[in-house]
């Protein structure tokens, strides 16, 4: 995997431009906008950089070449999510400092609260995770152009399904939710937690299966 | 080293349906046509595509037992795909470093140099001819004890060619217990460097035969049509009508030699042999 990892971070670091830029951004929208909207701005571009390395793997045939190098597509998926996870924390760092600095520039160091920032942040990196979750899979069994389509599809159904739920859900029902939510707080980060590790879990499964099965 | 038992893989179209044996210590070449199946027996070797049915023995074990450490013994060289072209050739030795436990980096920064290699140059901005070499490269600078080279010299002119080609004598000579597998549809290129020949077309093995005894007992006999109506042609592979009579491709110079001393006979070459092989009738 170490050398997955050492391949992935050298043609990550092509687009340190980009990157910086995609941070300049991250930074005035935390001034524009609450502070700590910048933190999943950056983790959710630092998932798409992650997942952006399956292009250059797929660029020029290059699956046939990595998959004669000692690893296996086992290791190949694993990697994939393994580094996106370094990539999607490290933006939650600078994310996290970002939106703390812009706290006490904007208002004040009284207004900083770091833990709950933190909470937010590692609440957020779930998410994130979920999302790649949801993300790669697609990328990795149709390709960077129709894994792009999969995602738009796989997505907009997520959406529908909400909007749905907030159509056909009576209000006194949703009002019982949150009630719920509010009163079993630690019961439901836990259950959420939980699931977000069950859905991840899945999806490394279902990426091993599909690299598994594609031939080169 | 490699054992290939009766792999069948099929798509539209065409079927690879062959068996074959490399041994340590020879070199072995794979010879044939643009999509004669070369490149589908190499990719089912390498795994990157699954046969549906048959045998492959890889460094003594079944392929589906091949470990990463396994992989570690193995040099391949792909002819239409390599190390990121969006990287360098310093990342790649940062890469390979990380794959391989037995990566000699000296060896690689030094192969590179004589091969007039820039570290600091992207893969991709390089000429044909440099890509090649590098992958050779690549392939080498680990202590492979197997090496799997698909077309390693496709592409490139007679220089470059044998610059690889050179390479790969020089690994085999500083080795001797180690082996290659290499394809090429360039026949003087596997003429002077295998010990061992495949002949492959539309998926299937039609010639096997050591170098040696190719260069020595194969020959072509050119014939008027009367002689050879009453020609021996027990040693006649394959027959092809001309306009002054009849080509011949024989596996026993030797025998026409002797018995028809006025006969022509010559020498084949590999190129012939295919000609023949492929275009001519059975006798």
């Amino acid at each position: 995997m170490k050398g997955l990892l050492t391949k992935d971070f050298l043609l990550i670091r092509n687009q340190w431009t980009s990157a910086l830029i995609i941070v300049a951004a991250g930074i005035f929208m935390a001034f524009s906008m609450q502070p700590s909207a910048c933190i999943a701005y950056l983790m959710m571009i630092g998932m798409m950089l992650a997942i952006g390395t399956t292009g250059y793997d797929e660029f020029d045939n290059g699956y046939r070449f990595l998959f004669t190098l000692p690893v296996s597509r086992k290791t190949y998926a694993l990697e994939k999510y393994v580094f996106a996870a370094i990539i999607i924390l490290g933006f939650m760092v600078i994310g996290v400092a970002g939106a703390a600095i812009v706290t006490v520039v904007k208002y004040s160091a009284a207004a900083l609260d770091i833990l709950e920032l933190l909470a937010e942040a590692l609440a957020m990196f779930l998410i994130v995770m979920v999302a790649l979750s949801f993300s790669l899979p697609s990328r990795l069994k149709y390709g960077s152009e129709k894994g792009r389509i999969a995602l738009y599809i796989i997505f907009g159904i997520l959406t529908g399904i909400g909007l749905l739920l907030g159509y056909v859900l009576p209000a006194e029902t949703v009002n019982a939710m949150e009630m719920f939510v509010k009163s079993h707080a630690t019961a439901v980060i836990i259950s959420l937690t939980i699931l977000a590790v069950a859905v991840i879990a899945g999806s490394v499964i279902i990426s091993i299966r599909i690299m598994e099965k594609k031939e080169y | 080293m490699i054992k290939v038992t009766n792999v069948r893989k099929t798509y539209t179209g065409f079927e690879l349906n062959c068996s074959m044996e490399l041994r340590k210590g020879t070199i072995t070449g794979l010879i044939g046509r643009n999509g004669a199946g070369k490149s589908t027996l190499f990719k089912c070797i390498l795994q990157l595509i699954y046969p549906e049915s048959g045998e492959i023995k890889l460094l003594g074990k079944d392929i589906k037992d091949i470990t990463e450490a396994d992989r570690c013994r193995i040099g391949t060289v792909m002819s239409d795909s390599g190390i990121s072209g969006y990287l360098t050739i310093e990342d790649a030795e940062k890469i390979l470093k990380n794959f391989y436990p037995k990566f000699d980096g000296k060896a690689y920064q030094e192969m590179c140099r004589q091969a007039g290699l820039d570290p600091k140059k992207k893969i991709k901005d390089l000429s044909t001819g440099m890509k090649a070499r590098h992958r050779v490269i690549c392939a080498l600078t680990h202590d492979p004890d197997l090496l799997i080279l698909d077309e390693p010299t496709s592409g490139l002119d007679v220089i470059a060619r044998n610059e690889i080609l050179e390479l790969l004598r020089n690994y085999m000579a500083a080795n001797p217990d180690h082996a290659i597998l290499v394809s090429s549809h360039i026949s003087s290129d596997l003429e002077n460097l295998c010990d061992d020949i495949y002949m492959i077309e539309d998926g299937k093995i039609i010639l096997h035969e050591d170098a040696d005894v190719l260069n020595d007992s194969y020959a072509i006999l050119k014939v008027r049509d009367d002689e050879y109506r009453d020609m021996d042609k027990s040693h006649v592979l394959k027959v092809r009508k001309e306009m002054f009579g009849v080509i011949c491709l024989t596996d026993d110079a030797n025998y026409y030699r002797t018995r028809y001393p006025e006969m022509i006979v010559e020498k084949s070459g590999i190129d012939h042999l295919i000609e023949m092989m492929i275009g001519g009738e059975n006798a």
